[in-house]
């Protein structure tokens, strides 16, 4: 039961990336600049931050998608 | 039915997104339908350029986020010169947020952006930033200065002047007296609450600079007693907002006193989420007894 549940939460991990593929560079630019204060330049040297930080933003969208009616 | 006027401008609808979720406003342009919002601020701008506060600065929390981004932006030298230009094609209204350390920081902030003849109608002088050590909370939290500078400004500009408040202080009523009575066109209420978080097994702090700014659909019932108390004692029109995830959410502070409604963090979420609200208040007021949103403002019972 917690294997299908798991797959089901990393299914929508998946679909919210996806979502985020109509993003223009420069937003994905902006977001990157708001988050590091080097933005894509600190993006692209620490990739494991960027990784985990990016996990964690997967999971805040599937916990905020329950508020949002 | 949706449109507003503030102050000569026509304003499309009540909801406007809020300043540092929707960048300078131009990198959003292809994926919203600008013609359903009315109005975006853009990201404060200080006088000289920020990198902001080190990372992390960003910490996602239950139903919100911390935030201590610490104003990073290009300044405004290179915002009037790269930024603006682009702002004044948008299909909807710009507003320019300024946040300073000083009230002469935010005189030469925004006599610079007056000289560039944007097509942007008006600023939100942002006093309440909770999240660097000088950004303007010195302001936010005191009558006499946030007065002082409100006059200050007033006296610069035609443009919509609006105030945006702190909701780290004892009476917000008190500074939003203070705005009004110093000439401002309208209030935000209100910014990010004081808020921090730890790593319960290492004993870290989750941002950088320790405390960060709460907002998300965890502030909305904070925020709404706020808008309640300011819209109870001025006269001046309310920039409503906190933890906005609905239409609902947007009549409810719209029932409560603001004219318009600002929306956040959900721009996190996704940017195009905040045109959605459109058609579903339009909906609301035809199937209401009101004919138009001007109507729903301060319609509660006591």
């Amino acid at each position: 039961m917690n294997k299908v549940i798991n797959k089901k939460y990393i299914k929508s991990k998946f679909y919210i990336l996806l979502s985020m593929r109509k993003w223009p560079i420069k937003y994905i630019d902006w977001r990157l600049t708001t988050a590091y204060p080097k933005g894509w330049k600190f993006a692209l040297l620490h990739p494991l931050i960027l990784i985990k930080d990016l996990w964690k933003y997967l999971e805040w969208c599937q916990m905020i998608d329950k508020d949002i009616k | 039915m949706l449109s507003i006027k503030i102050k000569d401008i026509t304003f499309n609808s009540p909801i406007v997104a809020a300043s540092g979720t929707f960048g300078y406003g131009y990198e959003v342009k292809d994926i919203v339908n600008l013609n359903k919002i009315g109005c975006i601020i853009t990201k404060s701008i200080t006088f000289e350029s920020r990198e902001g506060n080190p990372q992390p600065r960003i910490h996602e929390s239950s139903s919100g986020m911390l935030n201590a981004i610490g104003l990073a932006n290009v300044g405004v030298n290179k915002f009037c010169s790269d930024k603006l230009p682009k702002l004044d094609n948008l299909e909807t209204n710009v507003i320019i947020s300024i946040a300073g350390s000083s009230i002469e920081e935010y005189v030469n902030i925004l006599k610079i952006i007056e000289h560039s003849n944007g097509k942007h109608v008006g600023y939100e002088i942002n006093i309440s930033c909770p999240n660097v050590k000088k950004g303007g909370m010195e302001f936010g939290i005191n009558s006499e200065v946030t007065n002082k500078l409100t006059k200050t400004l007033r006296a610069l500009t035609d443009k919509i002047l609006i105030i945006k408040l702190s909701p780290n202080v004892t009476s917000i009523e008190d500074i939003a007296l203070a705005a009004e009575s110093g000439g401002a066109d309208m209030i935000s209420a209100v910014n990010t609450f004081l808020g921090t978080a730890i790593d319960y097994k290492t004993g870290r702090f989750s941002l950088s600079s320790k405390f960060g700014g709460l907002s998300g659909p965890a502030i909305k019932p904070l925020a709404l007693a706020k808008v309640y108390k300011i819209y109870k004692k001025v006269n001046i029109p309310i920039i409503g907002m906190g933890g906005v995830t609905s239409f609902e959410d947007v009549i409810e502070f719209i029932r409560l006193g603001s004219t318009l409604v600002q929306i956040g963090t959900l721009n996190y979420r996704d940017p195009s989420l905040i045109c959605n609200f459109y058609d579903k208040i339009k909906s609301f007021i035809e199937e209401s007894e009101f004919s138009n949103i001007n109507e729903l403002v301060g319609k509660f019972n006591e």
